[in-house]
């Protein structure tokens, strides 16, 4: 990666774990606010057309002590809403004017109540539907933005403005096709971007103001596109269940050197989760709202009736040219462990090599992973 | 000269839970016979179902958490776990899921016998993240649809329900009769509908009032320990006139337990305010570490998972069936957000006069449990209540510790022996 570019993901990604000195240089700068949100998914619009910078609150991955954390939790609750409140609890998350939280599953949905608590600050919770496929979801989900929308507005001091948020619907439009793009020239040619490169190119998008990080994400992209590293005998593996605590970046690391090219994971998916949004007609909060409820993509905290996952995987895996499937889900994490369950039965039926394994944020040993992750490999390549 | 009459005990005013039980078995033969008699069987929750609407087209609700806390209270989760973690499911998942799809396995058997599969998956999210992913699994395992009904978290912190909540949810109550007319081959009769609710109504509001019976010194039952088994009717017979009978009678006997000065324990010596879900392996034995000390629930959250009913915050009204339900979907206990759980358990200590709170937090359960050890410090540290937390499990017997749990208790009685005589 060119240095310049390097060292701004490098920077913005390192700041985002504990420090966030970089929102508030922004809102010095800009006079601006700034709020946090915790994955996996937020209509990041909404706050941008009103000045207020979104910052994807991805956990601190071992920066912070988790003691008062764990006292108010309890142990059987996974790291990254420990950290996230262990950051709320002793002052790191100051530099924010608010925090919203959704429905992904339980801890996060409680996490929201115990942080409006204890910390004298806006917070607030989006109930993202679930009844997709009912006829009542998009004008329930319009209503729903609306409603956090007022809340920002306050937080803000401003109005939710329907240009504005167009206009920011079309640059986040460009954001997300630009990190489909990223994904997909992983997918083709993951030789010319190793995992730690790529991690820290999609983390900065959970912490830089939009129009600046498409601008730099383009420039990455025609970079990394001329690269001609040559591709090596390493298999081709999907990571799946990384969509919310992220997985230590050594580890991944680990894999990678055991012969595994990694040409799927899910690592901050939410910013590259929604389709486009329309930008046309008279009610661009129903935009946003029906590009949520008519995206088929599966994400494991989101159910969709009318989505098959079963039948979704064996069609990823293929699209992927996947030689494997490496299911890394984190410690207590409810919803991974269950549609571990269910990838896995179709991937048995094809035989389609998988193997499981758990994380925690702030994981430092990898010897086993290495173990496994070599066997793996090599049961595939001398198949 | 007539007699005076003859002081009645705890034995003679203990009948209900019999009566209870004479249900719950009644109910598990019309389940076990469902197969046979052709009655399709959905699968439902606890938390949030609209049993009206099922009963309307003739289906025969399951509840798996109801069938699986009674496997376990009868000691058989450990095989079904144990069936499901050697499937793949991980230990840290919830204890009820594993046991509710190992039930259905092919070769398995339960304590309670044969359970049936489901002919539809009735999904009524609220307050429980995981009933979701539960469905997904059966739905997975036996190709069954699952027809949804999303209802959205109070999530206002002074527990305001915005209109769109409302709307979202009657509007999808509509869509679900139609799916229901499809799946039974009967056509919706409103008047039916209107009648269960009537009913449902009227046992909702007998049962609020043997709740608020805990207000009395001493209280005639416990209101954890003993609701469990008296919440059991609202939950699966709601809608009946043998349910609205079953309230009348528990009723009268908490009013003739007060006259006749019996309780569950032979004096009331502390009152409790209990949070969380009960240990269902070793129920019996939970239950004496605190009754040996005679403490006695005076009001507890749990059973308010079927419906809040003691906050006024729904009232089923059969003039307004849909929307009526929808408000009832929407507060179930864990669709409320912390603050209000915790300021509601407060509120129990005000109004009830208790002398403490026990949060009883389970390692399968994050719904309830996640955030309990933040209700401990504002209740024990903000506002100066007693509050033991303890943890186990509320089905699986490997996280149940019974000597370390018993010394947790009696500590915390030493301490609030120390405490009382303090004031």
């Amino acid at each position: 990666m060119q240095g310049s570019l390097a060292s701004r993901f490098e920077e913005a990604s390192t700041d985002s774990y504990t420090t966030f000195g970089l929102v508030s240089k922004w809102k010095q700068e800009t006079k601006g606010k700034a709020v946090g949100y915790f994955p996996v998914y937020f209509p990041e619009e909404l706050a941008d057309s009103m000045g207020i910078l979104p910052v994807s609150l991805q956990g601190a991955s071992g920066g912070v002590s988790l003691d008062m954390a764990t006292a108010h939790t309890q142990s059987f609750v996974c790291s990254i809403s420990r950290s996230v409140f262990q950051m709320a609890l002793q002052g790191n998350l100051e530099v924010f004017d608010g925090l919203i939280f959704s429905n992904i599953c339980d801890v996060a949905r409680n996490l929201s109540g115990i942080t409006k608590r204890n910390m004298a600050k806006y917070v607030d919770y989006i109930h993202f539907p679930v009844n997709n496929s009912s006829s009542h979801a998009a004008a329930y989900l319009r209503d729903e933005y609306l409603r956090i929308g007022e809340g920002l507005a306050n937080v803000a001091g401003t109005r939710l403005d329907a240009e504005k948020l167009r206009a920011s619907i079309s640059l986040h439009n460009e954001k997300r096709r630009l990190l489909r793009r990223l994904a997909a020239l992983r997918r083709e040619r993951p030789e010319i971007i190793p995992y730690a490169e790529w991690y820290s190119v999609i983390r900065a998008s959970a912490v830089m103001p939009a129009s600046e990080y498409a601008s730099a994400l383009a420039s990455y992209l025609d970079e990394a596109s001329a690269r001609t590293s040559k591709s090596m005998d390493k298999i081709r593996v999907a990571v799946i269940g990384n969509f919310c605590e992220q997985i230590p970046v050594m580890l991944m690391k680990v894999i990678e050197d055991a012969g595994c090219y990694v040409v799927n994971d899910e690592a901050l998916i939410g910013n590259r989760w929604l389709q486009d949004v329309r930008t046309e007609g008279d009610d661009p909060v129903l935009s946003l709202a029906e590009a949520y409820i008519g995206n088929r993509e599966p994400l494991t905290v989101r159910f969709h009736p009318e989505v098959d996952k079963q039948e979704h995987i064996e069609a990823f895996v293929k699209s992927l040219r996947a030689d494997g499937v490496i299911f890394c889900t984190p410690k207590f994490c409810e919803p991974a462990l269950y549609d571990y369950m269910i990838y896995k039965a179709p991937l048995e039926k094809r035989k389609t090599p998988y193997l499981h394994l758990e994380y925690e944020e702030s994981s430092s040993s990898f010897e086993h992973v290495r173990t496994m992750a070599e066997t793996f490999a090599e049961s595939i390549l001398f198949d | 000269m007539p007699q005076p009459a003859a002081k009645l005990t705890f034995k003679d005013l203990d009948r209900a839970k019999y009566m209870q039980g004479g249900m719950i078995k009644e109910y598990f033969d019309s389940l076990t016979n469902s197969r046979a008699n052709g009655t399709k069987v959905a699968y439902a929750f606890v938390m949030a179902n609209p049993i009206e609407l099922l009963k309307s087209f003739d289906f025969l609700p399951l509840y798996p958490e109801i069938t699986s806390l009674n496997i376990s209270y009868r000691g058989g989760a450990p095989p079904l776990i144990t069936l499901a973690e050697e499937a793949g499911y991980s230990t840290d998942a919830c204890g009820y899921v594993k046991m509710g799809v190992a039930a259905t396995m092919p070769g398995a058997s339960t304590t309670i016998g044969n359970v049936p599969g489901p002919d539809l998956l009735l999904l009524s999210y609220s307050g429980c993240q995981i009933y979701i992913h539960w469905w997904e699994q059966f739905h997975y395992q036996a190709g069954v649809p699952i027809v949804l009904l999303d209802i959205p978290y109070v999530r206002d912190f002074e527990g305001r329900v915005p209109r769109h909540d409302i709307r979202y949810v009657t509007g999808q109550l509509e869509e679900v009769i139609a799916r229901l007319e499809k799946a039974s081959g009967k056509r919706f009769d409103e008047n039916r509908l209107k009648e269960t609710v009537r009913l449902s109504a009227e046992a909702w509001d007998l049962w609020r009032q043997c709740l608020e019976m805990g207000k009395l010194r001493p209280t005639p039952f416990d209101a954890y320990f003993e609701s469990i088994y008296y919440m059991a009717p609202i939950t699966f017979a709601r809608g009946s006139q043998k349910c609205v009978d079953f309230y009348r009678f528990l009723l009268e006997e908490l009013k003739s337990r007060a006259e006749h000065g019996v309780g569950p324990t032979a004096e009331e010596r502390y009152r409790l305010v209990f949070e969380g879900v009960p240990n269902y392996p070793f129920f019996k034995k939970f239950w004496g570490l605190f009754a040996q000390h005679n403490a006695r629930s005076v009001a507890s959250t749990y059973p308010k998972v079927a419906g809040l009913v003691d906050t006024g915050a729904f009232r089923l009204n059969p003039d307004k069936p849909l929307e009526s339900l929808a408000e009832y979907m929407i507060h179930a206990y864990c669709n409320w957000n912390m603050p209000l759980r915790t300021n509601l358990i407060e509120k129990y200590v005000r109004d009830y006069k208790a002398d403490a709170v026990i949060l009883h937090s389970i390692k399968s359960c994050r719904s309830f449990s996640m955030g309990e050890g933040d209700m401990r410090e504002y209740l024990a540290v903000e506002k100066g209540i007693p509050t033991l937390l303890v943890e186990s499990d509320h089905v699986d017997p490997r996280y149940y510790s019974e000597a370390q749990m018993k010394n947790r208790v009696d500590a915390f009685f030493e301490t609030l022996d120390l405490r009382m005589g303090a004031k």
